[in-house]
């Protein structure tokens, strides 16, 4: 049994980071108003819950399921077993993050009443410019 | 000139970037952008001290 491991996010918008996690590669992701249980990779289920759950089917053929609960704070904490951790690694989570921050910075701007009028990626940073008229 | 604003982001967190704004009435933006990201670094440009001129201060 792989035991699940929690990350510390920024993630506070569920619905927001439900849609990185699907154009992250997750064909499914659960929302619970109430946080379930996650399921390991025998079928197990786990003293681990979470509002937000990608199913172990989604996640690799011997994969735990992949959750993120919410604190206290707000902010979710990503539940992953040591096993996924290999493939959703750090860089993975970056990568989500960065896509959640992008998203973010968006609906801001939107909100602001900003122009949105480029993307540029320069190395690993994302440019993003708005015009206020 | 334009009032511009870049959003720098990596490893989560973003960066924002200011230009064409005086005086402190744009601060708001900041404090905006704050709410809404993971991590806003601020640093006032010698523009933001610069005393606001009729017409050009931000709108609140």
């Amino acid at each position: 049994m792989s035991a699940y491991a929690e990350y510390v996010t920024e993630f506070d918008n569920a619905e927001m980071l439900i849609q990185c996690l699907k154009e992250s590669g997750f064909a499914e992701v659960e929302y619970h108003e109430t946080a379930q249980h996650l399921i390991g990779y025998h079928g197990d289920t786990r003293q681990d819950t979470a509002e937000i759950i990608v199913r172990r089917k989604f996640v690799g053929s011997a994969s735990n399921d992949i959750g993120y609960k919410r604190g206290e704070d707000g902010k979710f904490r990503a539940i992953i077993s040591e096993y996924d951790s290999h493939t959703y690694d750090r860089d993975w989570q970056t990568r989500l993050a960065d896509n959640y921050c992008e998203k973010k910075t968006i609906k801001t701007a939107q909100r602001l009443g900003l122009r949105f009028t480029g993307k540029k990626k320069v190395g690993t940073k994302t440019e993003l410019k708005f015009v206020k008229n | 000139m334009a009032k511009t604003i870049t959003v720098t982001i990596e490893n989560g967190k973003s960066t924002v970037n200011l230009e064409g704004f005086h005086g402190k009435g744009c601060a708001e933006i900041l404090a905006e952008f704050a709410k809404g990201n993971t991590e806003v670094k601020r640093e006032k440009k010698p523009e933001f001290y610069q005393v606001e001129r009729k017409g050009e201060a931000c709108k609140r």
